[in-house]
């Protein structure tokens, strides 16, 4: 659920991190068809490509998760807070594309080829803020 | 037996390391590196999780 959340912030963030002169670049475990009728439905403007067997996932260092990461508590916090906050962008639909015990993670990778940032999520609705992530993509 | 999964333990990536040249596939199916989206400027890379 959170990963439809994040997308739709990217697109919302988009102009001012393009505007810092940086891209956005998404990627998800979805086959290409997959990923560009989500990425198309969600975030039109965002360029998302794919990884369906996660390998870019374990370069960059992002585990599958623990049950607590994924169902726990702080998981379940986080979608009763974005949805209070109107943010929540619903319950998954159909069958899960890609591995759910997968982790998320944010990095900024600069034109130098070397991380800048970077940021492994402690559960699986734990993303930088906007301000964490714009201040990020900026520097 | 019953067989036991050990977890996995990947190395996190440090601010200032050298960022891994993954290879990714375009939603038209064509590859793409790292490397060439670093020509078009730096990058804020988003993993996301699964959807559905």
């Amino acid at each position: 659920m959170f990963c439809r959340s994040e997308l739709a912030r990217l697109a919302k963030l988009n102009p001012q991190i393009e505007a810092s002169g940086a891209q956005v670049v998404v990627v998800t475990m979805g086959k290409p068809a997959e990923t560009e009728r989500f990425c198309g439905e969600r975030a039109p403007g965002l360029r998302c490509f794919c990884d369906p067997e996660a390998a870019s996932y374990r370069a960059y260092g992002l585990t599958r998760g623990s049950t607590d990461q994924l169902f726990g508590p702080a998981v379940w916090l986080k979608g009763a807070q974005a949805t209070l906050e109107g943010k929540f962008e619903g319950l998954p639909l159909g069958k899960p594309v890609g591995d759910p015990f997968q982790m998320p993670g944010v990095f900024v990778i600069g034109s130098d080829g070397r991380v800048a940032f970077a940021y492994y999520s402690k559960h699986a609705g734990d993303y930088p803020d906007d301000a964490e992530l714009l201040k990020a993509v900026q520097s | 037996m019953q067989r036991v999964e050990r977890p996995v333990h990947l190395s996190r990536l440090q601010v200032g390391d050298i960022a891994p040249n993954v290879t990714l596939t375009k939603t038209t199916g064509e590859c793409v590196t790292l490397a060439d989206l670093l020509r078009q400027g730096r990058i804020l890379l988003v993993f996301l999780r699964h959807f559905g």
